[in-house]
């Protein structure tokens, strides 16, 4: 077993995946099959208290999938396709950080508020940014955008475990 | 602050490319397109492989022959955001690779690079079973 790290800067694959929060598991076979979409899942039990997401669990159906190509009831889930503005939303932050290698903060400041209004929800988006914008991603900032995110009940594009289960 | 007479292009890579903005648009050469899109613009329409989408005459300047890059990026199945203030268009990922990977299962291939800059492929692990993690420390 391998485990290359690589860096998507421009979070490419939150386009092409249609990734909007992270940790997020996708599953691919041998022939390049997506076999489970993604899913929620931590290497660690360090946040299981709040997820209600077990890492043992995780470890124990990937086992299964890989000994014997067993897939979970959840596998047959379908991701919903992202929207207009979630993808608008994407340019916006790629342009964004793009602009501020440039050094142009203002011209990317008002890009990743164009980006955070089309998807006021996005961790990728929204939570990604803050770090790049002076915000702290564990402060005040981060607790205002979780605790929107628990009332509109933890939108995903992906399998929703833990306190959200999903049968698929 | 920004060259007028210069289109910047953000897609998988960053091209310069020579062109101008018109009404907030962007145009480019043919042998631009082709090169940031891989979409050949021939008579018969836009190009690749075997397939040809028409072109609508108005995505072509009347001046100097220079096409729309938005609309011709959006012929091509790509989204894009115009920043003229800023001169760059934006172009995302193609809406098939996506809608591939959601109903039809098929894993998007993509190429980053690692922390050394070494570029790592998902197909350089065709044959194993993957897990793709993504992750982000924040």
């Amino acid at each position: 077993m391998t485990f290359p790290v690589v860096m998507d800067k421009d979070h490419l694959l939150t386009e092409s995946y249609a990734i909007s929060n992270v940790p997020a598991v996708i599953w691919i076979d041998e022939i390049g099959m997506i076999s489970r979409p993604a899913a929620s899942e931590f290497g660690t039990d360090t946040f299981t208290e709040i997820t209600g997401i077990s890492r043992e669990t995780h470890m124990q159906q990937v086992r299964d999938w890989v000994r014997d190509g067993v897939l979970p009831d959840d596998a047959s889930y379908v991701v919903p396709d992202l929207s207009e503005d979630e993808i608008q939303a994407r340019l916006h932050f790629r342009l964004a950080v793009h602009l501020r290698r440039q050094d142009r903060l203002e011209e990317a400041e008002k890009h990743f508020d164009e980006a955070a209004e089309l998807t006021p929800l996005d961790f990728t988006v929204v939570r990604a940014s803050m770090p790049l914008r002076g915000q702290n991603p564990f402060g005040e900032e981060f607790f205002d955008l979780y605790q929107k995110y628990q009332e509109a009940g933890f939108p995903f594009h992906g399998i929703q475990r833990g306190k959200n289960p999903s049968k698929g | 602050m920004e060259k007028i007479n210069e289109v910047i292009v953000l897609s998988e890579k960053v091209d310069a490319l020579e062109g101008s903005w018109i009404d907030g648009e962007p145009y480019v050469t043919s042998t631009d397109v082709e090169k940031v899109l891989g979409w050949q613009v021939k008579p018969e329409g836009l190009c690749r492989g075997e397939v040809c989408i028409p072109i609508d005459d108005g995505i072509v300047s009347q001046d100097d022959n220079s096409l729309n890059l938005k609309d011709v990026a959006a012929l091509a199945g790509r989204p894009s955001l115009s920043a003229p203030e800023s001169g760059i268009i934006t172009i995302g990922q193609p809406h098939a690779v996506r809608s591939k990977a959601l109903k039809d299962r098929v894993a998007p291939d993509f190429t980053l690079p690692d922390i050394s800059g070494v570029d790592q492929a998902l197909s350089d692990w065709a044959g194993k079973k993957r897990l793709l993690v993504a992750f982000s420390s924040w």
